[in-house]
């Protein structure tokens, strides 16, 4: 271990840290906070999750080897309808188990964002905003917009109710609501209400939804497939699982590769955002 | 586009612009954010990866100066 002192002279000589012993991580988090922003880029200032950011990282953890499963941390506003329902699709069709956890709030399209993972959790104090998609963007003002108005909601719902415990009329019921928003029409739903209400599968924390991923990582990995949701809602518990393998389940991960030399400056050149 | 969010439309749309520079950099599976500082020097502004062992990387923490001395 002569490494020690080392990194200790490099701190005290340069006044920087040592770097970080890297070590591969099995589970990877995705962190959808702010805007989720769609075909538009939206003005600075707005913090925004965009979806050629997330979507490829997706593609990569589905065909990546090490990843054993998703950790999908909430945070977010709303957002655009289409990115956060292909975002939504992209999650629920991974192969490799994924548990959605919303803190602070998943509001308006973060919600079916948080119901597409396998397992949802919501913090005790955090906030989801059920509430109808409005009128806000470039839609020409003809009756047809109504109709289609309805179609972009139609959508949401069936999302929301094939992948959750919530039906169809309550959801509507919870989305038209009046009286519960000043500006609008919905309702907030705080922690437990979500849980009680067949949204979100439970309350719980980082350590909750930790364990519940590593939980579905081994089912995978003794199943050899993902149960659907629907399967894993028919039977409470768990099916009896088959004899553990002799031979550890996966062989040891080859040591990671050495980071190629950084890049320095971006080749796209500056601009405002 | 259809935004379905809590947030205002007017305040989503009405920011005030920033002068802030910035511009991406993709850095193996990461995506880094930089930030251009009037004097030319270049910082992280915002780290995008889903490996959580990136975010303990000195060199990718938001704020530090890129490129790396």
């Amino acid at each position: 271990m002569g490494e020690g002192p080392q990194q200790a002279g490099s701190v005290v000589a340069f006044g920087q840290p040592a770097p970080v012993p890297r070590a591969e991580s099995e589970i990877h988090c995705l962190t959808v906070i702010g805007q989720i922003e769609g075909h538009v880029v939206l003005p600075a200032r707005n913090k925004t999750t965009k979806y050629e950011h997330v979507i490829p990282q997706l593609i990569a953890l589905e065909q990546s080897t090490r990843v054993k499963g998703l950790l999908i941390i909430l945070n977010t506003v709303g957002g655009d309808i289409e990115a956060g329902l292909a975002l939504a699709e992209m999650i629920r069709s991974l192969s490799k188990p994924t548990v959605s956890l919303v803190l602070g709030g998943g509001h308006s399209i973060g919600l079916p964002i948080a119901v597409a993972a396998d397992y949802s959790f919501v913090a005790e104090t955090a906030t989801i905003t059920v509430h109808p998609i409005r009128l806000t963007g470039l839609v020409i003002g003809v009756p047809q917009t109504y109709e289609y108005l309805d179609k972009m909601q139609d959508r949401v719902i069936r999302f929301i109710v094939t992948n959750s415990r919530i039906s169809e009329a309550a959801l509507r019921e919870m989305m038209f609501r009046t009286g519960e928003l000043v500006r609008d029409v919905g309702t907030v739903l705080i922690g437990r209400d979500a849980v009680q209400a067949g949204l979100i599968d439970q309350v719980g924390g980082v350590v909750d939804a930790l364990a519940k991923l590593r939980d579905l990582i081994q089912w995978h990995q003794r199943l050899g497939y993902k149960p659907t949701k629907a399967a894993r809602q028919e039977v409470m518990t768990p099916p009896a699982w088959p004899a553990a393998p002799t031979a550890p389940m996966t062989p040891p991960l080859p040591p990671p590769a050495a980071l190629p030399p950084l890049p320095v400056a971006p080749t796209p050149g500056w601009g405002p955002v | 586009m259809i935004l379905w969010t809590i947030v205002p439309v007017e305040e989503v749309w009405g920011l005030p612009p920033t002068d802030l520079q910035v511009a991406e950099l993709s850095v193996g599976h990461r995506c880094l954010v930089l930030e251009r500082e009037p004097d030319g020097a270049q910082r992280v502004l915002r780290l995008v990866s889903t490996d959580p062992q990136d975010y303990l990387d000195p060199r990718f923490t938001p704020g530090s100066p890129w490129p790396q001395a």
